[in-house]
């Protein structure tokens, strides 16, 4: 038996042999005991492989286990405390709430988008491109001052008399 | 009765729901239930008892923070020794990129002294009792390179098919298949070694009192 195989073997026994060369290999195991007693210890590792580990149980007790997993959790969420029944089911009622709010929101944005981009335009007021007062201080004194955009400058009139 | 108690006969779907939604007695229950499988994952995967404990507990802290994600599409045991099989990966990668390759991985990813050895029909554990062979192969497996355990583990435990493993061992199928291949020759004859050294005379006499054997496999 060459190192193909017993690869072949391997992959027969792992179920990992393409349908195609499966007959061929069941033939060899079947008719040479070398490749059967090949297979067989395979299985048989396999076997002692898995019975190994489900005999293996926690070194620590299970309370001081979970007593330092809790204590993690706990660290982890900030002392967050207990839940008791009502507030379990008031975390139940905030979960679904913002898991029907997210989908909300999201087309409540997608509607004021829709708006801003359809809606009409509001024309701004008429501006006099002439003489705008801007401050008058000192009427009391016959003066006034403006802006005036023809000219681009602020202008002060004041009364002569 | 504790809540605890009162959660005993809830399936694990449904203490998962629980849990998920913030009720830290539901997840206790799943805890006292899989810890053992958990651990035991993790064990094959470090062979270190304080390692195993450590990334076990890790693993169970992302699946309390993961719970959104635990559909049943698989069973919860299964969904959780997925977790505890990624974070091992991961800090057994961390590991080897803190120290330098061993020769027993330098000589595995060469082809190995092993290819060299005549090849081994073996029946490993004739003669031993239950208990003696679990801890032999204990033994045994803590001998193996790294990644010829991890194969082991990943195909024989995990239950991945040899693509999945290369994708996670980040390497070839023909590869994968390699390391399967003589990770188990070695095992099967480390595993007959010990037998030899340790109980000669238990398999004698099992030998003398079974008759004379037939022909391996006939």
């Amino acid at each position: 038996m060459n190192l193909k195989q017993q690869f072949e073997i391997q992959a027969w026994v792992d179920g990992e042999l393409p349908w195609w060369k499966r007959r061929r290999v069941a033939r060899l195991i079947e008719s040479d005991p070398e490749a059967r007693a090949e297979a067989e210890a395979l299985r048989k590792i396999q076997t002692l492989v898995r019975e190994e580990e489900a005999a293996r149980k926690l070194p620590v007790s299970l309370e001081r286990y979970w007593a330092e997993l809790d204590a993690k959790i706990d660290r982890l969420q900030g002392e967050r405390p207990r839940l008791d029944p009502g507030e379990a089911l008031m975390d139940w009622v905030r979960l679904r709430w913002r898991r029907l709010l997210a989908p909300a929101a999201a087309v409540g944005a997608a509607l004021a988008l829709a708006w801003l981009a359809l809606a009409p335009r509001t024309q701004p007021p008429p501006q006099a491109d002439s003489y705008v007062e801007v401050e008058t201080p000192l009427d009391d004194l016959g003066s006034f001052t403006f802006y005036s955009e023809a000219e681009g400058m602020t202008v002060v009139w004041v009364d002569a008399y | 009765m504790s809540r605890s108690d009162a959660y005993f006969e809830w399936t694990d779907t449904a203490l998962a729901d629980r849990a998920r939604e913030g009720d830290r007695e539901a997840f206790e229950e799943l805890v006292r239930r899989h810890a053992d499988k958990v651990y035991a994952r993790a064990f094959s995967m470090m062979r270190s008892e304080q390692e195993a404990l450590e990334v076990s507990q890790e693993a169970w802290i992302r699946a309390w923070q993961r719970l959104r994600q635990f559909r049943g599409n698989a069973s919860f045991p299964t969904w959780m020794t997925r977790i505890v099989i990624n974070l091992c990966l991961d800090h057994l990668r961390k590991k080897k990129r803190e120290r330098s390759e061993s020769i027993e991985e330098i000589h595995e990813q060469g082809g190995g002294l092993e290819r060299r050895l005549p090849r081994h029909v073996f029946d490993p554990l004739e003669g031993l009792e239950r208990e003696e062979w679990r801890v032999k192969i204990q033994e045994a497996l803590g001998r193996l390179s790294q990644v010829q355990r991890t194969a082991i583990v990943l195909h024989d435990l995990e239950g991945l098919e040899y693509k999945e493993i290369a994708k996670r061992m980040n390497c070839s199928i023909g590869t994968v298949m390699s390391r399967l291949f003589y990770g188990r020759r070695r095992l099967a004859e480390m595993l007959s070694e010990l037998r030899e050294q340790i109980a000669p005379a238990s398999g004698e006499a099992a030998s003398e009192a079974d008759g004379p054997r037939e022909a391996k496999g006939s």
